[in-house]
């Protein structure tokens, strides 16, 4: 039986050799149960070593994986060939992110958008760990839980054509992030968060184009966030100008 | 050379480095720490753990049953002070968590829920669905960008440390994304990397476990302790070595040999499938090599039968193992058994530590999967990791905190600035130029290979020996080992490179520690001595590096109220 | 901690509300306006009733659409919701599809002008009603 093949067509971009992006093809052996990052690894052991890209986990929880393959951005190690046309594919570095190399993002910027939500825990008084756990219901946790499985892959930023407008937009994963803080029934952040995430560039810049939702691979659904964010702006806003001395 | 002060440098961004960091920062808030990781934090390997984290939480439960459990889990190999302290402090350390934001599951008055896990005796494994690891990492990571006096080095990967008369002062790291080798001086350096598991071919570790830490402190002089004591965990998906967890044996999950039979039965009678990782991974294997496991493409496996479950449970409960199987496998495991194996998922042995992460080394400190200190002895019971990079990874911080509020910072002089220097030069110069040799991503091949066929589940005299000469040989070649990628920017093949270096170092002490050990304990199986010899080898070894193969010593074990016994379940 | 600053979008955060409700509530009376304006008045449809000879104690709502407006304050009401509701949705809607389409350059400048028409457009449009309302007539 001859060996079945697929063509992978990565972009390369080595700043201290190429002026520009360009496309490299390698041909692979194919088995129907590869995965995209499978066939990274086969062109960087056998094929390529210069080849970059990041990875670890393979198992889609680590979120390093992230890439455009066939111009949707999605996780390498989730992607089988065979999902693919021709068993041809096209794998990019993701879009809106400067490109350090090949296939590597610079995503600090990401980074500065997660600190600036504040993600963590606030109380106005933290509570002693000897007198146990804060006490939250199965309810409680439902609230907020899908948007506590974000993995930080940033395909939603590459699937937001604002965030590629705009980089200052705050864009889907932290909103989500910001919003799972602001639900979360142990936290006492919201007068602290809300101004965040209320700015023009926060929420607001968002018009609903809903792909950061149909790309997150964990299922969580950054556009409900927003919205759910924006109701409780909109609603802030207007108990502010009816009761200006602290209708919260 | 650019170089970088600190209090104390972190290496590993995963539970225990980000626990050791905000420990260090809690207990001296001007502490300045640095946390220097090879990936950004939340991509470390404990995103990956699944099950849950054990600790002592309830009326009907103790810290003298968590202690003996974990002491017979570990086949008596376990520094039992170091279990006792960590059995206390571990509901402190959850409740922590708790309060930093974790979503842990939860029982209907709204505490924490747990659930059975292997050679636990009642329920005492908190857990977050089957994303613990993943919850744990992220409610870590994200409550250390509170703290301004925590630094980060993100993509930042050690090579190094830099030790001036036996201290240790700091390390040398290659800065990825410009490829400058940098230096990173501290007072104390705390090694939080995680284990080793990228040595095996079959393997639950992600890409990027590849001892680092381990490497570094052996060839700073540090022993590794107990390195011949490797978890094989029972389920992994045949052809990836994806996990599933041991939550699914724990919620009630089956396993089943090709005639539909629980094996179990004739192995760990009594706890069936919750009974401990080496004797179900074994278990398994007597099974497949008895001819009742099923054949498939990527070797022998056995049956993890879910299906009574119901899809609730499995859909409530086990969320990731079902993704898992349908993604992975394209089988739903509420109608379908999930096809396992076992295979490397752990490292008991490590850097030998007491129980404040001190090596013995002045200045150095290690925690979590890379440390051994020792609690998990011959064989570590599931759910115990992460409570150990929790408690371990605050005691390290707390511990390199107070010894670096005593010490004057070091300077970039001699003769941390010269080993610098030659660090650039090794790497740089001549890793980095070679321009005629074997291709590296031959040589790891060879040696994970190796260690699977060799160093396994079943080992003896022949196979350990021969262990230990091609690793050895591996070594030789790798020095004429070629990175074709000759740019600086982001190099991630030269990494690959410096990586196997470190493996091939840790890698050697795993068979030469197994060779001397005649016994069977825990993990640890001898084909030619099948039973565990307590007269001869209730001891830990200690791999020391020199300038041939490893020379092994050894320390003895600390036994305080649990006599070493049969160890029945 | 570092102090920060951060400047809450008010007004817009007041503007997205009433494009969110105004154009939700807009686009279920739409319908209904269309249903009476362009259906039901002209075929004679309920609420409307031509002359029934044969029911004179036919049940006979409204006989001019123009009631609507004239008849009750409600009516007014329904009105103004449903006019000025769409203009807010479209203007917003606009904006937003000028983002999407890259037209971010111009965008400050046509979301002006173009918030400007709207309120314009719906201060008549309040202007008439009201007059409308109390004179029954249009000035």
């Amino acid at each position: 039986m001859s060996q079945e093949i697929a063509t992978i067509r990565v972009t390369r971009y080595r700043p201290e050799k190429d002026s520009q992006p360009f496309f490299q093809e390698y041909k692979v052996p194919y088995r129907h149960d590869m995965v995209v990052l499978d066939a990274l690894n086969y062109i960087k052991a056998e094929l390529d070593g210069s080849l970059t890209y990041r990875w670890s986990c393979r198992m889609g929880v680590c979120g390093s994986c992230g890439a455009n393959i066939d111009g949707e951005p999605k996780l390498t190690c989730a992607s089988f060939l065979h999902e693919f046309k021709d068993r041809t594919i096209t794998v990019e570095p993701m879009s809106h992110f400067p490109v350090i190399k090949d296939l590597v993002v610079d995503m600090e910027d990401f980074m500065e958008k997660l600190v600036k939500i504040k993600p963590w825990i606030i109380r106005k008084k933290d509570s002693l760990v000897e007198e146990g756990e804060y006490r939250q219901s199965s309810k409680e946790l439902d609230r907020y839980q899908q948007f506590s499985s974000c993995i930080n892959c940033m395909l939603c930023y590459a699937a937001c054509p604002i965030y590629g407008l705009n980089e200052k937009f705050l864009g889907p994963a932290a909103t989500a992030l910001a919003y799972r803080y602001i639900e979360d029934s142990r936290d006492q952040g919201k007068d602290i968060r809300f101004p965040i995430v209320h700015e023009i560039e926060g929420v607001w810049e968002c018009t609903l184009v809903g792909e950061c939702s149909v790309v997150c691979p964990k299922g969580v659904d950054p556009m409900l966030a927003i919205q759910r964010t924006k109701i409780l702006g909109a609603t802030n806003a207007i108990k502010s100008i009816l009761m200006p001395r602290g209708g919260r | 050379m650019e170089h970088h002060n600190h209090d104390i440098v972190i290496v590993g961004g995963g539970a225990a480095g980000l626990r050791a960091a905000i420990a260090a920062v809690e207990l001296q808030p001007k502490m300045d720490v640095a946390v220097v990781s090879k990936v950004y934090p939340m991509r470390s390997h404990t995103v990956s753990a699944e099950g849950g984290m054990a600790a002592v939480t309830r009326e009907y439960d103790n810290f003298d049953s968590h202690a003996y459990d974990t002491i017979k889990g570990s086949d008596f190999l376990a520094d039992q002070d170091s279990v006792e302290f960590f059995v206390k402090e571990a509901p402190r350390e959850s409740y922590q968590l708790e309060h930093w934001g974790c979503p842990f599951s939860r029982d209907p008055d709204g505490r924490i829920s747990s659930r059975a896990f292997g050679g636990m005796s009642v329920k005492r494994t908190l857990f977050a669905t089957d994303k613990i690891g993943f919850h744990l990492l992220h409610t870590l990571f994200q409550t250390s960008l509170k703290y301004e006096n925590i630094h980060r080095y993100d993509e930042w990967f050690v090579t190094s440390l830099l030790v001036d008369k036996d201290r240790v002062e700091g390390v040398t790291a290659i800065e990825m994304r410009t490829g400058e080798l940098v230096t990173i001086l501290g007072k104390a350096v705390i090694i939080a990397t995680g284990g080793c598991g990228r040595i095996f071919q079959f393997t639950t570790n992600g890409w990027i476990k590849t001892g680092d830490g381990m490497a570094l402190a052996y060839r700073a002089g540090v022993p590794l302790k107990d390195m011949e004591m490797v978890q094989y965990h029972p389920t992994l998906l045949p052809n990836t070595g994806i996990l599933i967890t041991e939550a699914a044996r724990g919620e009630g999950g089956h396993l089943l040999n090709k005639d539909g039979e629980r094996f179990l039965k004739r192995y760990v009678p009594g706890k069936m499938e919750l009974g401990p990782r080496d004797i179900l991974s074994r278990a398994e294997m007597s099974e497949i090599n008895a001819g009742r496991g099923f054949d498939g493409p990527y070797g022998s496996y056995v049956n993890l039968d879910l299906t009574h479950l119901g899809e609730i449970t499995i859909e409530d409960k086990l969320p990731f193992v079902k993704e898992l199987a349908e993604k992975y496998l394209g089988i739903d495991p509420a109608h379908e058994p999930i096809p396992v194996r076992p295979g490397q998922h752990y490292m008991m042995g490590g850097v030998h530590t007491d129980m404040h992460g001190f090596t013995g080394m002045p200045g150095l400190y290690a925690a979590g999967e890379a440390a051994c200190v020792t609690m998990n002895g011959a064989n570590r019971l599931g759910s115990n990791s992460l409570t150990e990079c929790l408690v371990f990874g605050a005691a390290a911080g707390r511990a390199a905190a107070q010894s670096a509020m005593k010490e004057i910072s070091p300077s970039f002089g001699n003769p941390v600035q010269g080993e610098a220097m030659m660090e650039e030069k090794r790497i740089f110069d001549q890793l980095l130029k070679h321009e005629q040799g074997e291709r590296i991503s031959g040589i790891r091949t060879e040696m994970q290979n190796e260690m699977e066929k060799d160093v396994g589940i079943y080992r003896d005299e022949n196979s350990l020996k021969e262990a230990c000469r091609i690793v050895g040989a591996l070594k030789t070649r790798l020095k004429n080992g070629i990175v074709e990628d000759k740019d600086h920017v982001y190099n991630t093949e030269l990494v690959s490179a410096l990586e196997l270096d470190f493996m091939l170092d840790v890698a050697e002490t795993i068979p030469y520690s197994a060779v001397l050990r005649h016994e069977s304990r825990g993990a640890h199986f001898r084909t030619e001595y099948t039973k565990r010899d307590d007269a001869h080898f209730l001891k830990h070894s200690m791999a020391y590096k020199t300038a041939g193969p490893p020379r092994i010593d050894y320390s003895p074990v600390m036994i305080t109220r649990w006599k070493p016994e049969e160890r029945v379940y | 901690m570092k102090m920060e600053t951060h400047k809450v979008a008010k007004l817009h955060a007041i503007l997205w509300g009433i494009f969110s409700l105004g154009g939700m509530i807009a686009a279920f009376l739409l319908p209904v306006m269309i249903y009476m304006t362009a259906i039901a008045y002209p075929f004679g449809l309920w609420p409307f009733s031509r002359e029934n000879p044969a029911c004179p104690s036919c049940l006979t709502l409204v006989r001019d659409p123009s009631l609507l407006v004239t008849g009750h304050l409600l009516g007014a009401l329904f009105v103004f919701v449903t006019i000025a509701g769409s203009l807010f949705h479209g203007i917003f809607r606009f904006q937003s599809a000028l983002t999407e389409v890259g037209l971010l350059k111009y965008r400050r400048a046509l979301e002006a002008v173009g918030y400007f028409i709207i309120f314009v457009g719906i201060i008549v449009l309040a202007y008439y009603l009201i007059a409308w309302y109390l004179n029954g007539t249009i000035t």
